[in-house]
């Protein structure tokens, strides 16, 4: 039996999608567009859904025998949203004696150096008229491998370092690495929202709690050059960036907000500053979100963290808004965000020491439970109309997608 | 086209620098250490080099090691002292002054050597406390001292003909160097006549390429290598020997040091005028650096703006100049050298440091003076 029977594809598992009933159509339509979507400018790939698994193949001129594009595929399609875990696996014909040779050639690569591994097969015949049952093909096939590395490889049932996985369907599926998945839903499934962003370590997270429950997510930052700077702004299309390698495409609404904050400054009482400031920039997201469609605000606010996250200031920032604020971290500790942060690779950029306008604006003692009437009070002498339609002409957008290179 | 007044952090390479430099690349393609005639026509042109040098900066050829710039001569010279002391852990007095390069490495003496450090404070007009100083060389004798020629932040000059003597006379065992960067090529300098034992220069401030600088020792100073290797520059620094750099450095130096009456002068009128512009345009400012420090560096705060929104403004236009050291401008309101010359926070956010020198024109100081006025109407808001 030659290899060229035998083809690397990527195996992919599906999570609480598979439970949703009538919806599944749509939301596995879903997933395979963001899937596509992903690996576009990889190469050509042929995606296709049977049972509870998506497969993933290259085709023309793309092959996944290519260690590197595998991998990068693997990585990528293992932050999509909807995605429980991914494998590199091989496909073969669905004969015995073709899939004991590739196993055991297989099993050579992996195998590459001295030490000693204990092992298990797991198989699974879902074909029935395969000759071989599972505990047949298990008893076999781990048979073979010892045969072949008697001194190296012992089995073990229970936690062993290897588990070859053998899949008998129409084909034979073999594979032995499982990668996790970033799960939720689809992006897509669930409407559009509005993430406020910043510079800092919350908004991000945030936006990828949301995304991960479906949401596409559109972006807006407040820029307030020259109190910030350009690496403020590069700072935030970095973070912008690397959430869209979960969230997927992301449109970061830029506004020029220096004037506006020129004229908070001007003309708000200082301890009220911050909640004033917040209030507007909720004000002209939520005119942008009629516009682009997002039914909802979120934001990295999270309970008492900051003077301007007590329940009270959080009121009077809900009380301008037009639609829901959704605050995913509103209940959680500070570390628990950072963990996130971390884990999908965000914190590091986060961290860097460029200001966003918020440390330049801030009062020495503001006020940290406001009412709606200070709030109103404190708001007198602006010209609020004027103030965001002005925003909404010093908006621009860029589009930034998980590979825009930002200089940071 | 841009406006650099940023000159501190880097210079442009001189033309006559750069041309000399294109052509030894081109044409200087052996190794001075190699025996044949290409290797010796290159140690020809190093030891050039060497010689201009040592007439430049009045030391002798043999003094000088050629490094990649003003760090590692710092290294060297400090982590190369500590390396032949007898008596251990050494004492080393040094001032609140001093750029990372100096203070980077003796805290890595402090640390991983237990080595005692003493930082002299500074007064106010930026100068070493000459009478902190002497307090701390009575109270034991150090054996190294390091103190800065001319502050990168502040343009403030330790008076090094008086404060060398005096250190010699009350810890004449102790190793003298001096951070000469901001100095060398601008104010009058003569190595043999400042009586220091190591003086460090780099390249790249005085239009030459980054990569190039020097150590200069003197012949009794022994000094343990930074880099091992074929035991090239007498065993100081192994590493073939960079000979477009070292000519480059060469004349980079010569032409500064034959300009460097006429270009103080010009670089004291440009100040001048500078300030002056401020005056009379009414701008709230206060000079940070001292009146009679080097005209090159000018660190002045404009209370009501921060200098890093001063900064960002004028760069969009292609006016560059620095908040603080642009080595430690990522930590806003952090300058340490500030800070002991006793600024407070809110002074030091709102300070920038201006670069003059002498290729800049009247008409560049009046569009910087313009800029930095107009963006001060704009921008600046009311301190709370």
């Amino acid at each position: 039996m030659t290899a060229t029977t035998c083809h690397p594809l990527i195996l992919v598992r599906l999570g609480e999608i598979t439970l949703k009933g009538l919806n599944r159509g749509r939301f596995i339509s879903r997933l395979i567009g963001n899937m596509k979507r992903r690996l576009t400018d990889l190469g050509a790939f042929e995606i296709e859904q049977s049972h509870s698994r998506i497969w993933v193949r290259g085709a023309g001129d793309t092959s996944l025998k290519d260690e590197t594009l595998m991998w990068e595929a693997i990585d990528r399609l293992s932050r999509v949203f909807g995605i429980v875990s991914v494998s590199p696996a091989l496909e073969l014909e669905a004969d015995y004696e073709a899939l004991k040779q590739i196993l055991v050639d297989y099993a050579q690569d992996i195998l590459r150096g001295a030490e000693k591994r204990t092992f298990k097969i797991e198989a699974r015949r879902v074909d029935k008229t395969f000759p071989l049952s599972s505990y047949e093909l298990c008893c076999e096939l781990g048979a073979a491998l010892l045969e072949r590395w008697p001194d190296q490889l012992t089995v073990r049932m229970n936690e062993p370092d290897l588990t070859f996985f053998v899949e008998v369907r129409d084909c034979i599926y073999l594979y032995h690495n499982i990668v996790e998945g970033a799960k939720g839903l689809p992006v897509g499934m669930s409407g559009r929202g509005m993430l406020l962003l910043s510079g800092g370590i919350d908004s991000p997270v945030a936006g990828y709690l949301m995304a991960s429950r479906g949401m596409i997510i559109d972006a807006i930052y407040f820029h307030t050059f020259p109190y910030t700077g350009p690496q403020a702004l590069a700072k935030v299309e970095k973070l912008a960036a690397l959430l869209a390698r979960y969230a997927g495409r992301i449109n970061l609404y830029v506004v020029n907000f220096t004037d506006i904050q020129l004229e908070l400054n001007e003309f708000c009482p200082q301890d009220m500053l911050t909640v004033v400031m917040r209030r507007v920039m909720t004000r002209i997201a939520s005119r942008l979100a009629q516009k682009t469609g997002a039914k909802a605000l979120i934001t990295g606010e999270s309970l008492g963290q900051v003077a301007s996250q007590t329940l009270e200031a959080l009121v009077t920032t809900d009380a301008v808004a037009d639609r829901p604020v959704f605050r995913p971290l509103v209940g959680m500790d500070k570390n628990d965000t950072i963990e996130i942060a971390r884990r999908i690779g965000t914190f590091e950029t986060s961290i860097l020491p460029y200001d966003d306008c918020c440390t330049v604006f801030v009062s020495r003692h503001p006020k940290t439970h406001p009412s709606l009437e200070d709030a109103s009070r404190a708001e007198r002498d602006l010209n609020m109309d004027g103030i965001v339609r002005v925003a909404m002409e010093r908006i621009s957008r860029k589009e930034i997608d998980p590979h825009t290179a930002a200089g940071v | 086209m841009f406006y650099d007044f940023d000159t501190t952090a880097t210079s442009p390479v001189l033309p006559e620098v750069l041309e000399a430099y294109a052509l030894r690349l081109a044409e200087a393609a052996n190794n001075p250490s190699s025996p044949h005639a290409g290797g010796i026509q290159a140690a020809g042109h190093y030891d050039r080099a060497r010689h201009s040098i040592a007439h430049s900066l009045d030391c002798l050829p043999e003094n000088i090691i050629f490094t990649s710039g003003g760090t590692e001569s710092i290294n060297h010279a400090l982590k190369g002292t500590a390396g032949q002391l007898r008596k251990l852990p050494g004492r080393v007095v040094t001032s609140a002054g001093e750029h990372d390069a100096v203070l980077a490495s003796l805290e890595y003496l402090r640390e991983s050597r237990n080595f005692e450090l003493v930082r002299i404070p500074l007064l106010g007009s930026g100068q070493v406390d000459g009478g902190a100083l002497r307090v701390a060389l009575k109270e034991a004798a150090p054996s190294l001292v390091s103190l800065i020629a001319v502050s990168n932040e502040t343009g403030a000059i330790n008076e090094l003909p008086t404060l060398v003597p005096a250190i010699r006379r009350l810890a004449p065992q102790a190793v003298i160097h001096s951070d000469i960067v901001q100095a060398c090529g601008k104010l009058p300098f003569s190595f043999r006549t400042s009586c220091l034992d190591l003086a460090s220069v780099a390249g790249h401030k005085i239009g030459a390429p980054k990569g190039t600088g020097l150590l200069i020792k003197s012949g009794n100073i022994r000094l343990t290598p930074l880099l091992h290797g074929g035991g090239q520059q007498s065993g100081f620094r192994s590493g073939t020997v960079d000979v477009p750099g070292a000519l480059a450095l060469a004349e980079a130096i010569r032409i500064h040091v034959s300009r460097l009456e006429d270009s103080l002068q010009v670089t004291r009128t440009l100040r001048q005028q500078f300030l002056q512009e401020m005056a009379e345009r009414r701008i709230p400012h206060q000079v940070l650096s001292p009146h009679d420090g080097s005209p090159y560096v000018l660190a002045v705060a404009f209370p009501g703006i921060r200098g890093e929104t001063l900064m960002h403004a004028l760069s969009a236009e292609s006016i560059y100049l620095s908040t603080g050291s642009a080595c430690g401008s990522k930590h806003a309101g952090e300058n340490r050298v500030l800070a002991a010359m006793g600024y407070d926070r809110k002074t030091i956010l709102s300070a920038v440091r201006i670069s003059f020198n002498p290729n800049q024109r009247q008409e560049d100081i009046r569009i910087l003076a313009e800029r930095i006025a107009a963006h001060f109407a704009r921008y600046a808001i009311e301190s709370r």
